[in-house]
């Protein structure tokens, strides 16, 4: 009697909680999966609606444009999360100890609105622009920043600045969490502070680092933005990322590469982020 | 127990946010709104009439001569008496053709004409006609209205009130000036009672004001900034107003406009059609005499219950940029069509601050959803993309019979025609040309030579290097092209080398000093807003500004040439008496100069949407914007016409295009455009015969070359260096 009463009442308990989670679940299917699902649908006909197979795909990969656009933007990822994370953990190290005006001072580029920071960009790195006035004046002579190699590297200070403090608050958060007679028998068995790093802190980072790397990979496919208000549709080719290409080709109605390029890149994505869970989704300790 | 009595209401909740989510889908009662107001075209007597007005029920009409003048108690019954005019050649101010007439509440009858008002002295005159008898009545005002005719009505209470441009006067029945009103910009007036409503289009305003006082009673917004129209008081005293957006009433004493009548389904949404001057029937029904065509012609509007409000079927148009040529076709295809209301959207009015780029990234959403306009003007748009990715319909059925009969050019209508089908049209098209000593000029080498062998002459101009590449583009951009669609690198180096050469050491500052004749100055002093290059955009943005510059530059012998894009027959400049391409030794035109031959700029296309739900509606849209009588309207800013009897009316002049005269300058210069002679008719015939290649202007392409060349043009790269890279980012656009 009593195991019969408890599966029903597990039942209904399940049923209640489906329920409410309902309405939720529509949102996600309308405005995420169903449209998701309609984009790898369309990467497979053409624009008029017309069946094309694989010809979507092979289209893309003989597309020079689109070699190049992921090409930068794979070599952005590569330099940029990197980076990110080792600076952000670097300053959540740093001001672990600090005043609060201190960490806080962290996140103002990321509160700066985007037109505001494509504007800073042009007062800097414009041929006539700070910088280029400063170098003048030392008698170095003036560079082309955002027209020529130097572009991928602006591109990528910026991102550096706007996103560190996001990091590092994500890292305070962690190492406040770390027990501190972790350290303290470290200490007292002999350990040196980077083995204390290697041994306590960073086994503990591991899934921050992972739920990190993964919003910085998000946050770098907003880079287009500053880029975009800086440099228009077609920027220095160093600068050409795959969301210049998705913008161009949606105006262009090339909607069927569009569609076939962004299943692939979210393929990569998940394939990406997969093995991220894979290495750092788990505590160590 | 405790915890179910919170979970119940928390489920019911959860099932009423989703009951929200999914509305019942009740129906609601739909019904069709009935009763609008109907035109009904007048019969008038045979003759050129070129005023009307009316005096309680009585309507007076006036020839251009001022030699017959007749009267009509019953417009209806179309009843109309001569009245005798005791016409005076000393009193009449019909040498320069009467076009306005008032009536006083005496039966004084007042006439008057444009010519009246440039006397010698500025003081213009009215012809009084009472009792058969004629007498000059002199103004004492000098009345400015930037008008070829009087603005002026008659007061119930005897006198007039006339318009200028800074102020209002009331004159007495002898022209007298009893009151001054402070109504700049007035542009129509009438008058009821004790009080006159002016209509200022550049204020935005009507302003009722007390005729004995000067005070201004009320004012009344206009509905739109572009409206421009007449204003009338029925018999009751209400006030009416028409213009291309509508009619409009606003009920005696009241400050509420209400439109009565759209002007989509009107006469007055016609550009060709102006309104001159509104009249009552008995029983207090506007009727609204508008001048097409050169006369007036009376339209009637009487509420109809019996007939829907709007169309049932609505075929939306789409268009980048605004164009008089098509809303005349679409007010025509309209009347033809009274079941269909033709919606037209304009994407980029002017200024506005929306991009290109986020119309048309609007436009390709609404597409792929499947919905989108019906009618696509496709100048702008990305035409090849459009065509490529099969969003437009076929055309075929639609213009294919006209190609057979040959009632289109098929060199040009055929512009995008691929493997049986046409899924685009073009109904204009633009003509770039060399004005000027043209002889030995065919390519744009020779164009160079000549500049280096003259370096005195400055055979062109540009205001900047902008619109001189734009000029350039449509004659040289096909061959710039290898043949796998990239830029081929050395044409690229031989157009910008040729460019530099041809425009010299000139620059705009030195020929403002030069000149005395700072345009940008004056027109944005006027408040035109200069853009870009654009051959779409009409007008200014197609670089007519750069044309009037040049053709001071060449009247005052600084310039040899002038390049334009030829567009109708009003290109043709006559400078004060003196036309450009005959007065120069070696004179004429010819197609303009480039690196590839028989180019022209098809625009006005036309394509339709293959998801419409009024495919068939659409598509006789095209057919009838490809006739005649559509295509012979608007040469000057919307470009020559498809249609060979159009183009043939065009060029024999009996296309009845008008004259235009601008004043330029402290010197009182005067540019006349009038049509070309037989000659060079003929030579035009030529060119468009002989045209071959389409030159679809890719906006991108085109930014991307002046941002590359600015530095070549400005000294600090060299030619080579200038095409490598507009190649460098062209070619990254290309292989998209």
């Amino acid at each position: 009697m009593r195991t019969l009463r408890s599966s029903g009442a597990r039942r209904r308990e399940a049923l209640a909680g489906y329920l409410f989670l309902l309405p939720s679940l529509i949102g996600v299917c309308v405005f995420l999966v169903s449209p998701m699902a309609d984009t790898v649908r369309r990467s497979f006909f053409s624009v008029a609606g017309e069946w094309r197979g694989w010809e979507n795909y092979q289209t893309l990969m003989g597309n020079a444009s689109f070699r190049l656009a992921a090409g930068n933007t794979a070599r952005f990822l590569a330099i940029a999360i990197p980076l990110l994370l080792l600076l952000s953990l670097g300053a959540a190290l740093a001001v672990r100890r600090a005043p609060a005006f201190v960490k806080s001072s962290f996140l103002v580029p990321l509160a700066l609105p985007v037109a505001s920071l494509a504007l800073i960009w042009r007062l800097l790195f414009d041929s006539q622009g700070l910088i280029n006035a400063a170098l003048d004046a030392m008698g170095v002579g003036t560079a082309a920043f955002l027209d020529s190699g130097a572009s991928f590297w602006v591109l990528v200070g910026s991102y550096i600045w706007k996103n560190a403090g996001f990091g590092m608050v994500l890292f305070l958060a962690a190492l406040a969490n770390v027990p501190q007679n972790l350290y303290e028998a470290a200490q007292l068995d002999g350990a040196g502070r980077f083995q204390q790093f290697c041994c306590i802190t960073l086994p503990h980072l591991y899934p921050t680092l992972f739920v990190t790397a993964v919003l910085s990979v998000v946050n770098a496919f907003k880079v287009f933005r500053e880029a975009y208000l800086v440099a228009g549709n077609y920027p220095h080719e160093q600068m050409y990322l795959l969301q210049h290409l998705f913008n161009n080709w949606f105006l262009r109605l090339d909607v069927d590469k569009l569609c076939a390029a962004a299943t692939l890149t979210a393929l990569v994505l998940a394939a990406l982020i997969a093995l991220l869970q894979k290495f750092w989704g788990r505590s160590r300790v | 127990m405790k915890k179910h009595w919170k979970r119940r209401p928390c489920l019911f909740l959860c099932l009423a946010l989703l009951a929200a989510l999914f509305p019942s889908g009740v129906s609601l009662a739909s019904g069709v709104a009935m009763g609008r107001y109907v035109e009904t075209v007048l019969d008038l007597p045979d003759g050129a009439w070129q005023a009307f007005a009316q005096a309680g029920g009585t309507v007076y009409a006036v020839d251009a001569g001022g030699e017959t003048l007749l009267r009509s108690l019953d417009l209806a019954a179309n009843n109309w008496e001569t009245l005798p005019t005791g016409h005076d050649e000393g009193a009449s101010p019909a040498q320069g053709g009467v076009n306005g007439i008032a009536v006083a509440a005496d039966g004084a009858i007042y006439l008057s004409s444009g010519w009246a008002m440039a006397t010698e002295d500025g003081y213009p005159f009215l012809e009084r006609i009472q009792n058969g008898q004629a007498q000059r009545v002199q103004l004492d005002q000098k009345l400015y209205t930037g008008s070829d005719r009087l603005l002026f009505c008659a007061l119930p209470s005897g006198g007039l009130i006339a318009l200028s441009d800074m102020e209002a006067f009331r004159f007495s029945p002898d022209g007298e000036t009893l009151n001054r009103y402070a109504v700049p910009n007035g542009a129509s007036v009438a008058a009821y009672g004790g009080e006159a409503a002016i209509c200022s289009p550049a204020n935005g305003l009507i302003t009722v004001l007390d005729v004995e006082s000067g005070q201004t009673l009320r004012t009344l917004p206009l509905p739109s900034a572009a409206s421009e129209g007449v204003v009338g008081y029925d018999g009751n005293g209400a006030l009416y107003y028409v213009c291309a957006d509508g009619l409009y009433q606003v009920n005696a004493g009241s400050t509420l406009m209400v439109q009565i009548a759209d002007g989509r389904l009107m006469t007055a949404g016609k550009p060709s059609a102006l309104p001159r001057a509104m009249l009552f029937d008995a029983q207090n029904n506007p009727i609204v005499a508008y001048q097409q065509d050169g006369a007036l012609s009376l339209i009637a509007y009487t509420y109809d219950e019996n007939v829907a409000t709007e169309p049932a079927t609505v075929l939306s148009v789409y268009t980048l940029y605004d164009s008089t040529a098509l809303r005349e076709c679409v007010n025509r295809f309209q009347q033809a069509c009274p079941d269909v209301m033709v919606d037209i959207t304009v994407a980029l009015p002017e200024g506005t601050a929306v991009t290109r780029d986020d119309a048309i990234r609007t436009l390709n959403t609404e597409l792929l959803s499947g919905n989108g306009p019906d009618v696509l003007v496709l100048d702008g748009l990305p035409v090849g993309n459009y065509i490529g990715q099969g969003v437009l319909l076929d055309l075929s059925s639609a213009v294919q019979p006209m190609l057979d009969s040959g009632a289109l050019l098929p060199n040009i209508a055929s512009s995008f025609a691929e493997e049986g089908s046409i899924p685009a049209v073009p109904t204009r098209f633009l003509l770039p040309t060399l004005w000027g000593e043209v002889s030995g000029m065919e390519t744009l080498a020779d164009v160079a030579a000549w500049a280096q062998a003259n370096p005195d002459a400055l055979p062109l101009y540009a205001t900047d290097t902008a619109f001189l590449l734009g000029t350039f583009y449509a004659s040289c951009a096909p061959a710039w092209f290898d043949g796998q669609g990239r830029l081929d690198a050395a044409s690229i180096e031989e157009f910008l080398t040729a460019l530099k050469a041809i425009r010299g050491d000139w620059s705009y500052e030195a020929a403002v000093q030069a000149t005395g004749q700072d345009f940008r100055a004056h027109l944005s002093g006027s408040g035109v807003h200069l853009s870009g290059w654009n051959p779409y955009g009409g007008g200014l943005d197609r670089g007519a500004m750069e044309e009037n510059m040049g053709a001071v530059m060449m009247m005052r012998g600084f310039q040899k040439q002038l390049p334009s894009l030829l567009s109708g027959m009003d290109n043709a400049a006559e400078l004060n008496g003196q036309m450009i391409a005959s007065d120069l030794e070696n004179g004429g035109f010819a197609a303009l100069p480039g690196q590839a031959e028989g180019c022209f700029i098809p625009t006005q296309i036309l394509g339709v949407n293959r998801n419409s739900a009024n495919a068939e509606v659409a598509q006789a849209f095209v057919a009838h914007a490809l006739g005649e009588g559509p295509q012979s309207f608007d040469f000057a800013s919307a470009g020559f016409p498809v249609n060979t009897a159009a183009l043939e009316g065009l060029l024999s002049g009996d296309a009845g295009q008008g004259g235009m005269s601008m004043g330029g300058g402290g010197d009182g210069l005067t540019w006349v455009s009038t049509p070309l002679d037989e000659k060079q008719c003929a030579q035009l015939r030529n060119l468009i015969e002989g045209l071959t290649t389409p030159v679809v202007v890719d906006f991108t392409l085109y930014q991307m070359l002046v941002d590359e060349s600015a530095p070549f043009f400005a000294g600090s790269i060299d030619a080579a260096q200038a095409a490598q890279n507009v190649c460098a980012r062209a070619n990254a656009y290309l292989a998209e």
